[in-house]
């Protein structure tokens, strides 16, 4: 194949270059469908369709051509009319009757010849299934009047449209079995063939009687005007679904465009790739009545190279077509969250029990429509993380949408408007001319088979069996030369498992990671340390496993599985294991299970001590062998065993062994057939557990984990009185694994074991082809690394560290590897005390000589511990040195740096204040972090220093972030990730949060905070967009940042967020710091930034993005070299955050998460910050050296601008003469491989401004009618009407007037606004007070998200009909971390309402899942049904809510407590409640708020008080006006 | 163990120092020990730093915050195993080591906090885990048949001993003196180090298997070419002996003598070791001036005190602040009835057939060097004269190479030091292949710790020299 400049291959997707990998691309989207639910066809719904679309527009986007989208479609029923008229005219054919033929548009080679050998392969297909041909269609597509951008006019593919005529006696289903068949035939056989150049372009959009879908790289409003067929009134349809694409690339890819053949998705599945895995182990199990010997030339059921939508619609087609229904094979795929929900009825839960049995799910955010034409439906994932909105109206149209508002009804028209609730669904049966609510069809599928019945009699549980065998228990004379041959060392007890253990959960540290990647490290390290995981970041959220535990789940069926094409009581003849980690006597008695035909086989993984380095891969080989064996003899488990390590035995990695028996196992599709179980020495850790479950393991016995804690017992390191028996201590192990393992699947947004097993979710650092090849295929390794050989070596020094050839060389006790914290014979770490005291030395003193000192010492720790250690200038290769006086200035350099973001609270006013101060002084930025800023802190001081932060954090916490903060910025941040720990909520202890902390993050002093781990405002990438449109809004000048983090994909990531408009991207490295994180995030998430920047640059050029954002970089920049060594792989800012704080006086104590630091940084202590000596003169001084440092470096390497030398990989090359015995395999080639420009004139570096759009803003219209309020503070009335594209209302103007009045702002109700219609999303986002907006009609998302002050009301158009406390009215997450103001919504509100919100008093009749979840102030009274996990993590503020149903008791969260107010001593409430519903009727006309007000003494016998646990009852209300106050 | 905040709700403190009376009338260590719970809660004020600088600076690189936490946790014995896993003599280290300048000088809680009493709570783990009847255990070890001469006793050959008798090499130590211990016998005087501790570690080392030969002069009383033929290599710990000179007037006359000189005859006489009573050199009822500011001048006017003398006058040419010794012996010695002549320095001895008195000129502190230390120059016409019956000149001591090593190609360096470095293929080997050196009298007179570190690691270069 003939590669062009970038390497683009055929469909317009570049190849594998560099660090860019296709694989990584994501895609999130707006979706939406319109039909008549009676069936009856017409022109209308397309149109309507077209509308709904092209109101979505800024949920997808285009890239660098406005012209070019990222693909939108429309799927439709088949228009037989239109269809008989269009085949006689172009092709002279009758048509036969509806459901005869099939038809559908076929993506074909622009290659004459090659198109018609494709149209041959198809035609012959066609006969050889007994189908007839009746024709190929020119399909009319327009480009030229749709105005295709040139991107996509050179990737498009000729269309033509292929009908098919049922073969004889074949009909319905049976016909559309044969299409199947014939589609994947034809896909397989065409896109394999490697003669044909063009092969990527065939595609079959869709093959039906039934449907018919028209898509490609479009703009919506680009679709219509593209297929003139769409357009022809005699297309007529009574379903219409339409997509609208947000790709993370800006390549051409038109069969990535959706509608796929069944649905459309809105969201992203985290676990494709073990899904993937998953189904092709299963197709080995695959049997099928209606396929017969067919089925095989199905395989493989999931096609190369789809997006994870494609993936699941291969799936999803695959079921339905082997006799499941469309809807049961979501359900299958997309099960709601049933394992904890203990309202659920027995026989639902057994449904899903069952099927889970079958299949795991396919986990991650989604909104998926789909059709069949027969029905139309819609599902949400259990987390419900995507906006659902639906109308059904009085003359029978369903109407379903990302947004409301897309498509104006008539309000008398309206019969119903809803939402889709968490792992809810809805269908429309055509036939039956009605919709079937969630709970009709679930009790449909429940009720269908006897699940119940099958799973009493077939299931196995642990408990049944014979705990007769002996379990292995405690042999302490040979535990310390076992625990040293697996690695342990001291700090393995003191910092993971002892904490592990007392604390129940995975132990928290602090400060960045700086020991040497394991590649690299001169010492062994655990082969778990050259994996890091992944998390989720942007395309879609993490989960907050602890306050959102509902929908998290360990529980697993294990063993063999039934034919996944069949439903019998067999195939739940498995084992049900509710925890991945047994005990002692649940592996003896799995090891000798004898019940009902299970058996098990043991397998041992050691080999002779003889054998050597060899004996690694001999081992592998043999177990492998041994596994397929024992599925021969019908073993139903296998167990891998290192029991028998001794002086002459030496285990294979757990890890090694487990890897590499589960991918055998997948190659030959037997996996299904039989579960792995470790007994293992090896694995202790929380990450260990993660990778062994990542990489296939069933479940793990951890006996050496167990052992070694029985005996800290017995040495008085457990409290005896806690821990009696031994038991005690095996169960607060498993929690505390349970919690672990559970929060590091929700990093990645997977909240069930049982998807995230076998899905992989890691990227392993310096681990060459073989290894990944054998054990862990398909995950990345980018800069390949050790082989076999080198593992082996390290596993040997292990082996001989516990069993000595000699045995005087065996240590009495444990040896101190130094890993968290350093040691002076340990492994290398970069700040180790002689760097800190040079720095200190040279900061203090403005000591050039002992910087240069510094600079050399940490240089060399840099080359032990990092990769661009490994790498060296190319000091002539831009054509030597330049005079030093032709570079930039060190006063020009600096302005490129930054202070890393530490939020005040986490550390103390001085150090804050003075970096502040510092990077001032110098022209660089300092950052708020996520705590808020003092605005006393926002006027200068008398001296001229200021201390005020030019960059605002924006974090998930939301702490203070009010429109005041907000409009003081140079640059608001949005933190997505943090390096330290990437997918990680953070937590401020409550003793850091004195009064001023409080007061500042609007929370109460002494109780601790918490940021959730996603922002709840960003699940997707389109929502991301809306975050930074909304920040934009809040302060046009400032520029948007968003922080990122660096891992696999990072590149593709960053590419979709400056699509989405963002001015400057942070890539952060894994080893930043943190005030406190879990050691496990610490220590295995994220990569080096060295990967990072690499990636993003590189990807950045190929999309010709790179010039619309500015890159920085940070993750432990110390020296001039490290920030030479940033530019050359692609940033021109740089961020600093260890070292400065080193400067004024930070000593690495790791303590920052106890309050503790003795030199009154990371505290709150008044004592301990009195110790505080540090100077902003120390930082500017440090920063001003690096700046000379890297002035230097420039000159020598013929630089003279910073710019010049952004992504100049060819002045660097990699050196392996630097690396230690390990890292000799390493290849950083693909760090340095130059970005490919798509073409000559892109430019590299930021030099185009984005634009952000904000000139559609209403709010223009609107400040210009205000401008007397603003200017003057007079009272001003706007009425205008509003549509859904009008986002953020309200914000500009909020900005406008804190600009002019400050933190003040307005007297309330200066401004009032009157909006008619259905608002945008973010309306009265970060609304100043003297602000009033009022709704008639409805809105989106993320209302009052941040609001400062002013009210916000919202009531249904007055000739509504449909009752208000049953109609959703806004959508989800409102008042998002809102600090003050009004809300009054009649009508209901989604999930996640008033989410961190602080100070906002709010009514609403009625809200989704999680309200009130970290809330830490404010009032909300709810005056109808709440979802589930009401008040989670709320530590501040109440909650009145109206349980009329009585069943809030299952739905509210044990981190609150509910007390009811009708009591006599609960009158101050009763009072307050009354005035607030009160005020809400007044505001709005709510007819449920005027029934309680007339019922006020029944009705409040059904109210619940919730307030925080902590809180005092007596003085709730006193407080809550004290601080509006 | 659960409070963080123990380093601030718990001061540092010290063992109890006997009260001055009753030191300084006997030869006896001043201070007391720690009760378990003393320990333990001095123990559990370390913070456990993230960098441990006293790990850092200690020379042996001691795995201090480790048994910190053991002791905090009452674990006495592994304790022990972690104190003998860096260190040879920890129980001596722990009450000679000028923790001031090292461990406790580089903790956290130093600055302001007072540092975690480290020194203190190495001679209790070790002393405590001794009485309990712990011993380093050696059972497992498999003799390799290999001999290694070590000549010396001093701490560099004891940690060389130490260490290769762990590996299973025999070690048969030289001393000439009559106790091994070198000057942790017969330098370093009681109320700092009683002598039962130096003889209790030769005990455990001879339990261990190491042989000691005393009394033996390696080159009088047997050949040098004799080890080099019996054993497979030969190690040499020899220290340095040669006592630098005031180099002023007046330093023949009698009544001056050298630190070192006095301090073993000292321990001589309070051990019986003397050749001959007349060598015994007393300070009762005279009036003494020790010259210098090390830890030696410190036992030489803390051995004066409690020999009875009449007044004892330490002088120095710097000020308090720049002195090198141990703060908390010049404590001990202001304590003790010492009287200190800061920014003193001397410039004739004078007296007819003896010491009369000394002259000195005071100083005052000029610019900094290259080092960053501050050279003393003399202020004009400010000579004094102050009356003295003895003069000990404690300025240090300079290597005393033995005359034979020219023989065996033991090469030196310009200041008479023994050539072998630690950066090379075998660490601490000489120009004899066979031949190792280390401690003092390689790197010039310094610490018993630094001594100890180096013996050890030389010795790992004779395991690797030797291929075991």
């Amino acid at each position: 194949m003939v590669k062009s400049l970038t390497g683009r291959n055929r469909t317009g997707f570049p190849e594998k270059q560099g660090l860019y990998d296709p694989a990584f691309e994501h895609e999130n989207c707006g979706v939406g469908f319109v039909a008549d639910i009676k069936g009856r066809a017409s022109h209308q719904i397309i149109l309507d369709a077209d509308h709904i679309l092209r109101r979505m527009v800024h949920r997808g986007a285009c890239g660098c051509e406005k012209n070019t989208g990222d693909g939108a479609g429309m799927m439709t029923s088949l228009p037989h009319g239109f269809f008989t008229k269009v085949a006689k005219a172009d092709l002279g054919l009758d048509l036969p009757n509806p459901g005869s033929y099939a038809a559908g548009n076929v993506f074909l080679p622009t290659d004459d010849s090659q198109r018609s050998l494709c149209k041959q392969r198809v035609e012959s297909l066609i006969s050889e299934l007994g189908q007839e041909l009746l024709g190929w269609r020119k399909l009319p597509a327009d480009p030229i009047h749709a105005d295709i951008g040139p991107t996509a006019l050179a990737a498009m593919p000729v269309i033509e449209q292929l009908f098919v005529k049922a073969g004889s006696n074949i009909e319905g289903d049976a016909f559309e079995r044969k299409l199947y068949l014939l589609r994947k035939a034809a896909t397989h056989a065409i896109r394999s063939d490697e003669t044909l150049s063009q092969r990527d372009l065939f595609y079959i959009c869709s093959l039906s009687s039934k449907v018919m879908v028209y898509k490609g790289m479009l703009i919506p409003d680009q679709v219509m005007r593209f297929y003139a067929d769409l357009v022809d009134e005699d297309y007529q349809a009574h379903l219409a679904m339409v997509h609208s694409r947000f790709s993370t690339n800006t390549f051409p890819s038109w069969d990535r465009a959706q509608p796929n053949r069944f649905m459309s998705h809105n969201g992203e599945i985290n676990t494709r790739l073990g899904n993937i895995n998953w189904m092709r182990a299963r197709e080995g199990m695959c049997e099928s009545e209606l396929f017969g010997e067919d089925l095989k030339k199905l395989f493989p059921i999931v096609e190369p190279d789809c997006s994870d939508s494609g993936s699941f619609d291969n799936v999803l087609e695959f079921l339905l077509m082997t006799g499941r229904t469309l809807q049961e094979a979501i359900t299958m795929m997309v099960p709601e969250a049933w394992q904890n929900d203990e309202a659920m009825s027995e026989e639902k839960r057994a449904f899903y029990e069952y099927n889970s049995a079958q299949m795991e799910p396919w986990d991650g955010p989604a909104s998926i429509v789909f059709t069949d034409g027969h029905y139309i439906g819609a599902v949400l994932d259990r987390n419900g993380l995507r906006p659902s909105r639906y109308y059904l109206t009085h003359d029978d149209k369903v109407i379903m949408a990302s947004e409301v508002g897309v498509l104006e009804v008539p309000p008398e028209n309206v019969k119903f408007k809803g939402r889709l609730q968490p792992g809810k669904m809805f269908l429309i049966d055509f036939e039956k001319g009605r919709m079937i609510p969630d709970e009709e069809l679930k009790h449909q599928f429940a009720a269908s088979r006897p699940y119940g019945e099958w799973i009493k009699n077939a299931r196995i549980v642990p408990a049944l069996l014979q705990p007769n065998q002996e379990p292995h228990g405690f042999n302490p004379d040979t535990l310390l030369a076992r625990m040293q041959a697996f690695g342990y060392s001291t700090e393995t007890m003191q910092f993971m498992l002892l904490p592990l253990v007392r604390e129940g959960r995975d132990p928290v540290g602090s400060m960045g990671n700086d020991q040497a990647l394991a590649c690299l490290s001169d010492k062994t390290r655990m082969i778990y340390d050259y994996f890091k995981q992944l998390f989720a970041q942007v395309t879609n959220p993490a989960i907050d496993s602890i306050r959102e535990e509902v929908v998290m789940s360990l529980q697993c069926y294990i063993g063999p599985e039934g034919n996944l094409l069949e439903t019998s009581e067999s195939h739940v003849h498995r084992m049900l294991l509710p925890h991945p980690i047994l005990t002692n006597e649940e592996l003896a008695a799995f090891k000798h299970i004898d019940h009902r035909g299970w058996r098990a086989q043991t397998i041992d993984i050691t080999f002779a001590r003889e054998d050597g380095k060899a004996g690694v891969e001999q081992t592998l080989q043999r177990i492998c062998a041994e596994a397929s064996d024992a599925i021969v003899q019908g073993f139903s488990l296998i167990v891998l065993s290192d029991r028998n390590i001794s002086a002459d035995r030496v285990p294979v990695s757990t890890l090694l062994a487990t890897g590499a028996v589960h991918h055998h196992l997948v190659r030959s599709h037997d996996r299904t057939r039989i579960g792995i179980v470790l007994e293992t020495g090896e694995a202790r850790e929380v990450h260990h557990h993660c990778l062994l479950i990542g990489y296939g393991a069933d479940a793990i016995n951890p006996y050496l984990a167990f052992e070694s804690l029985f005996q800290s017992q017995r040495d008085g390191l457990l409290p005896g009185d806690v821990y009696d028996e031994d038991d005690k201590i095996v169960a607060a192990y498993r929690k505390g694994v349970a919690k672990g393992m559970l929060k590091v699947m929700a990093k990645m947004g997977i909240s069930t074991l049982h998807s995230y097993k076998g899905a992989q979710i890691f990227e392993a650092v310096g681990l060459e082809e073989s290894v990944i090849e054998r054990c862990f295929a398909g995950t990345p390794s980018r800069i390949k690394g050790a082989d076999f050989e080198t593992l082996a070596e390290e596993l040997l020094r292990r082996h001989q560290r516990g069993y000595p050839q000699r045995d005087d060389k065996r240590l009495p006790v444990l040896p101190n590897n130094g890993d968290f914290h350093w040691r002076a014979k340990g492994d290398q770490h970069m700040w180790d005390p002689q760097s800190i005291a040079d720095l200190q030395l040279a900061a203090r003193s403005n000591d050039e000589s002992a910087y240069w000192r510094f600079a050399k010492h940490a240089n060399e720790q840099t080359r032990k511990c990092t990769l661009r250690g490994l790498m060296r200038f190319n000091k002539d290769a831009n054509g030597g040195a330049v005079p030093l006086e032709e570079v930039q200035t060190v006063k020009e350099i600096v302005k490129r740096f930054a202070t890393g973001a530490m939020s005040f609270g986490s550390i103390s006013a001085e150090s804050h204040e003075s970096l502040a101060i510092a990077m001032n002084r110098m022209g660089g930025k300092s950052n708020t972090g996520e705590g808020g800023e003092d605005s006393a802190r926002f006027e200068p001081m008398a001296n001229g220093d200021s201390k005020r932060s030019s960059i605002k954090q924006v974090a998930s916490g939301r702490f203070g972030v009010t429109i005041n903060y907000l409009t003081n910025a140079d640059e608001l941040q949005i933190k997505v990730s943090q390096g330290a720990k990437p997918g990680e909520g953070g937590e401020l202890p409550g003793a850091k949060v004195d009064k001023n902390i409080a007061s500042i993050r609007h929370s109460t002093p002494g109780v601790g905070l918490i940021s959730p781990p996603p922002h709840h405002d960003i699940y997707s990438i389109e929502d991301l967009a809306q975050l930074i449109h909304d920040l934009k809004n809040s302060n046009p000048s400032a520029r948007i940042s968003v922080k990122l983090v660096s891992e696999m994909g990072v590149g593709t990531i960053a590419s979709g967020v400056t699509k989405a408009k963002a001015d400057h991207i942070v890539i952060a490295g894994h080893d930043g710091g943190t005030g406190a994180s879990p050691l496990t995030s610490i220590k295995h998430a994220g990569l080096p930034w060295e990967l990072g920047v690499a990636e993003t640059h590189q990807t950045l050029v190929l999309n010709n993005l790179r010039s619309r954002t500015v890159i920085q970089t940070d993750g432990q920049l110390k020296t001039g070299r490290d920030v030479a060594i940033a530019a050359l792989l692609g940033a021109e800012e740089f961020g600093f955050s260890t070292a400065p704080l080193i400067t004024l006086g930070c000593i690495m104590m790791r303590k920052c998460h106890l309050n503790t630091c003795p030199v009154g940084i990371a505290t709150q202590d008044p004592e301990l910050r009195k110790k505080f000596t540090g100077k902003p003169d120390h930082v500017v001084n440090y920063l001003f050296m690096i700046a000379k440092d890297l002035r230097q470096i420039m000159a020598e390497l013929g630089f003279r601008t910073i710019n010049e030398m952004v992504g100049r990989v060819d002045m660097l090359s990699m050196d392996s003469s630097l690396a230690e015995w390990k890292a000799q395999g390493l290849d950083l080639s693909p760090i340095l491989t130059p970005a490919a420009k798509p073409h000559e004139h892109v430019q590299v570096h930021q030099a185009i401004k984005q634009d952000h759009g904000l000139e559609d803003a209403l709010d223009h219209q609107i400040i210009e009618l205000a401008q007397p309020a603003i200017d003057n503070g007079e009272k001003v009335h706007i009425e205008l009407p509003v549509i859904n594209t009008n986002r953020v209302v309200g914000t500009m103007l909020s900005h406008e007037i804190a600009k002019k009045w400050g933190a003040a702002l307005l007297p309330d109700d200066t401004v009032h606004i009157k909006l008619n219609g259905s608002a945008g999303q973010s309306l009265g986002a970060f609304m100043a007070k003297g602000v009033t907006i009022e709704v008639e009609g409805d809105a989106n998302d993320y209302v009052g998200k941040g609001m400062a002050g002013g009210k916000l009301v919202i009531y249904p158009p007055k000739d509504s009909a449909f009752k208000s406390h049953e109609t959703t009215i806004i959508g989800n997450t409102c008042l998002y971390g809102a600090t003050g103001g009004k809300l009054f919504a009649s009508g209901t509100a989604g999930e996640r309402f008033a989410v961190r919100n602080s100070g906002c008093i709010t009514v609403v009749e009625g809200i989704g899942d999680h309200g009130c979840e970290y809330m830490t102030g404010g009032v909300a009274a709810v005056l109808g049904e709440t979802g589930i996990n009401f008040g989670a993590g709320m530590t501040g503020g109440f909650a009145y809510v109206y349980d009329r149903q009585n069943n809030f008791g299952d739905n509210y969260n044990h981190d609150v407590e509910i007390v009811r107010i009708a009591p006599e001593h609960m009158e101050a409430h009763r009072v307050y409640l009354r005035e607030l519903i009160d005020e809400f009727v007044k505001e709005t006309g709510s007819a449920r708020g005027q029934m309680l007000l007339d019922n006020f003494e029944d009705a409040i016998a059904k109210f619940w008080l919730v307030k925080p646990k902590a809180a005092s009852l007596e003085s709730l209300i006193d407080d809550m006006q004290r601080r509006a106050a | 163990m659960a409070n963080n905040f123990q380093f601030i709700d718990v001061p540092r403190l010290d063992p109890a120092k006997k009260d001055v009376d009753e030191r300084t009338r006997e030869y006896r260590e001043i201070y007391g020990k720690f009760s378990v719970e003393s320990a333990a809660q001095q123990a559990d004020r370390c913070l456990a730093c993230g960098n441990p600088y006293c790990e850092w600076k200690c020379p042996v690189h001691n795995y201090i915050p480790n048994w910190l936490k053991l002791i905090a946790e009452g674990n006495i014995i592994e304790a022990a195993e972690q104190c003998h896993r860096t260190n040879s003599l920890p129980e001596i280290c722990g009450r000679v080591c000028p923790q001031d300048r090292l461990c406790e000088g580089a903790c956290t809680l130093n600055d302001g906090f007072g540092a975690v009493t480290i020194g203190a709570i190495e001679s209790y783990i070790n002393d405590t885990a001794f009485a309990q009847g712990w011993r380093p255990n050696l059972s497992q070890v498999k003799r390799v048949g290999k001999k290694v001469a070590v000549i010396g006793a001093g701490p560099a050959g004891l940690g060389c001993a130490d260490i290769l008798t762990r590996n299973g090499v025999d070690a048969t130590v030289f001393e000439k003196q009559p106790e091994i211990g070198g000057l942790l016998m017969f330098g370093i005087p009681e109320f700092k180090l009683e002598k039962e501790v130096v003889k209790q570690r030769r005990k455990i080392f001879e339990d261990m298997g190491i042989i000691f030969k005393t009394g033996i002069d390696v080159g009088k009383d047997i050949k040098f070419q004799t080890l080099i033929d019996e054993y497979d290599a030969v190690f040499l710990g020899m220290g340095t002996y040669n006592y630098m000179q005031a180099g002023i007037p007046g330093e023949d006359l009698p009544g001056v003598y050298a630190a070192l000189d006095y301090l073993i005859s000292n321990v001589n006489h309070c051990w019986d070791y003397e050749n001959d009573p007349a060598d015994y050199i007393s300070m009762e009822d005279k009036k003494v001036i020790v010259l210098g500011g090390g830890d030696t001048a410190m036992d030489c006017n803390r051995t004066a005190i409690r020999q009875g003398a009449q007044s004892v006058v330490c002088a120095y040419r710097r000020d308090e602040a720049n002195m090198p010794g141990s703060k908390r012996e010049v404590t001990n010695c202001k304590e003790e009835g010492v009287q200190f002549l800061w920014n003193r320095q001397p410039i004739e001895i004078v007296g007819k057939a003896k010491v009369e008195g000394i002259k000195m000129v005071t100083t005052e502190l000029g610019e900094p060097d290259e080092r960053g230390r501050r050279s003393p120059v003399p202020v004009k016409g400010s000579e004094e004269i102050v009356a003295a019956d003895v003069v000990i000149v404690a300025f240090g001591f300079r290597p005393s190479p033995a005359d034979w090593f020219a023989d065996f190609g033991i090469e030196l360096d310009e200041r008479g030091r023994v050539n072998a470095p630690e950066s090379q293929d075998y660490k601490f080997q000489t120009s004899n292949e066979k031949v190792f050196a280390g401690g003092d009298m390689v790197r010039g007179s310094d610490l018993v710790v630094t001594a100890v570190f180096e013996g050890r690691e030389a010795a790992e270069g004779i395991l690797n020299y030797l291929d075991v």
